[in-house]
């Protein structure tokens, strides 16, 4: 479903990521792991074409942006970095939007609706402006407008960023029924994320994938039989032994 | 073309939400009578054609018109919804022409608000009705132009308040193209040169014939060829920036 090969970014010279290769499939729950600055929001950029590579591609379904853009945007959803929505508007308003967008009919738009908002716990804030919501409700309604049009692939950028615990349970639960159906991609730095989640894990540290595997097999390559220390050989010590190399 | 509504309803939404819409409304407005009575002499000198409060709307617009258009990219651009909207299955043109579309209908209801004023000068001089349905059609044609200026620097630059500035500065270059001088000392030296092709360009004169009640087909193919110009100039900005470019 999702392809990348070889995705290399930078900016002005600094390399941000370099020579990701990856491919996930329908059904897929999968983590990007990595420390702050390790190109997480970059990799989630590229995937759903907002950037380009300088070098390598993504391939989503078999297609490429140059050629098919509209037909893979219409399978994606996605919330970026820090939840950008159109703060005049209310939640419904917002999600209307989204749904004619997305060329929703007034049936498919009231199932999803009830559906997203079911999950998420909306139903309170279905009528108040944006600019009013708290910061874990904006976070949601972003998660709402990526998935109103029940995508087949959902790409979430730090989707319990603010979220209180209980909020950040009830989210994690969705995401883990929306992956029945979708291929689910989120970013995060949180450790506990990947291990609620019990999903892929993509560990990304300076701009490459340092490890692809389960949470199981990240905590397998700790000393301590922790996912932090997981975190850490792979992440620091990785980056001072090659810098050390060098 | 239901897509091309939907943006185009989002983007009037954002106008009217709070009281910026009214407050540009009102400016406008107020710039377009002060300019009228004051340097047009609407109330001393007879206006069968409103030639008074025509005259000068290029101006008002230059001024007026880049507060509309500074919201439609550059405000996207400062509050990360570009990413949003950039994400969204939707090609460039209609994105493009949606804002466009949203711009103009804000300037075709500003000129809207001049009715009344129409109104009531017919009902004290006899009114020259072609004349000013002709003014009218320049005015809704130059604000076509100034709009889609507006949305071209608007989705170069980041900031609103930049985009301001610099779409007030191009519109005012581009009323105030005159290369006539130029061209006539030019004209002396070669007198064989084609020089009536810049002269065509200018602006300002093919505003005035409107006005002049001159609804002539070359003029409204200028105005809409230079507004088709920018707008795929605005388009090309946009693919480069889609392209992550």
């Amino acid at each position: 479903m999702i392809e990348a090969q070889g995705l290399i970014k930078n900016f002005d010279r600094r390399r941000v990521l370099d020579g990701v290769n990856f491919s996930a499939q329908s059904g897929e729950l999968i983590t990007l792991l990595g420390p702050n600055g390790a190109g997480k929001t970059t990799l989630m950029r590229l995937i759903c074409g907002y950037l380009a590579p300088d070098a390598g591609a993504v391939r989503i379904d078999g297609r490429s942006y140059e050629t098919s853009r509209t037909e893979i945007l219409r399978k994606l959803g996605y919330m970026p970095e820090n939840t950008p929505l159109y703060k005049e508007l209310t939640v419904f308003e917002h999600l209307c939007l989204v749904g004619r967008v997305f060329g929703l009919d007034k049936k498919e738009f009231s199932a999803t609706l009830e559906e997203v908002c079911d999950g998420l716990e909306l139903y309170p804030v279905l009528g108040q402006k944006i600019q009013t919501l708290s910061k874990g409700y904006t976070r949601r309604t972003g998660i709402a407008v990526a998935m109103i049009h029940r995508p087949q692939i959902l790409i979430l950028d730090e989707p319990t960023e603010g979220l209180d615990p209980n909020q950040k349970t009830a989210v994690r639960k969705y995401l883990r029924r929306c992956a029945e159906k979708a291929l689910v991609l989120i970013s995060t730095h949180l450790l506990e994320e990947a291990e609620t989640l019990d999903s892929r894990v993509l560990l990304l540290a300076d701009g490459k994938i340092c490890t692809d595997t389960t949470v199981a097999g990240l905590r397998a390559c700790s000393r301590d039989g922790t996912l932090a220390d997981a975190f850490h050989r792979l992440t620091a010590e990785k980056t001072i032994a090659e810098e050390n190399e060098r | 073309m239901k897509l091309w509504a939907v943006l185009c309803k989002k983007e009037l939404d954002g106008f009217f939400y709070g009281f910026s819409a009214y407050f540009i409304l009102a400016v406008y407005w107020a710039l377009s009578l002060l300019a009228a009575v004051f340097f047009g002499l609407y109330f001393v000198v007879d206006n069968p054609s409103m030639r008074s409060f025509f005259a000068f709307q290029p101006q008002v617009m230059v001024v007026v018109l880049p507060a509309v258009t500074m919201r439609l990219w550059a405000e996207e651009s400062k509050n990360g919804t570009l990413e949003l909207l950039f994400t969204f299955p939707v090609g460039n043109a209609a994105l493009v022409g949606s804002k466009f579309l949203a711009g103009w209908i804000m300037s075709l209801l500003m000129l809207a608000l001049s009715l009344p004023l129409a109104v009531s000068t017919s009902a004290v001089v006899a009114v020259d009705v072609l004349n000013i349905v002709s003014a009218y059609a320049g005015a809704v044609l130059a604000a076509g132009v100034l709009t889609a200026l507006g949305c071209v620097v608007s989705s170069v630059v980041s900031l609103p308040a930049a985009a301001y500035l610099l779409s007030v500065l191009a519109g005012w270059a581009l009323i105030g193209f005159n290369l006539s001088p130029l061209l006539s000392s030019l004209a002396e030296k070669l007198p064989d040169a084609p020089f009536y092709l810049p002269e065509a360009l200018n602006f300002s004169s093919r505003y005035q014939g409107f006005i002049n009640g001159q609804f002539s087909p070359d003029s409204v193919f200028y105005f809409v060829s230079l507004t088709a110009a920018l707008l795929f100039f605005n388009w090309v900005i946009v693919n480069e920036k889609r392209n992550g470019k």
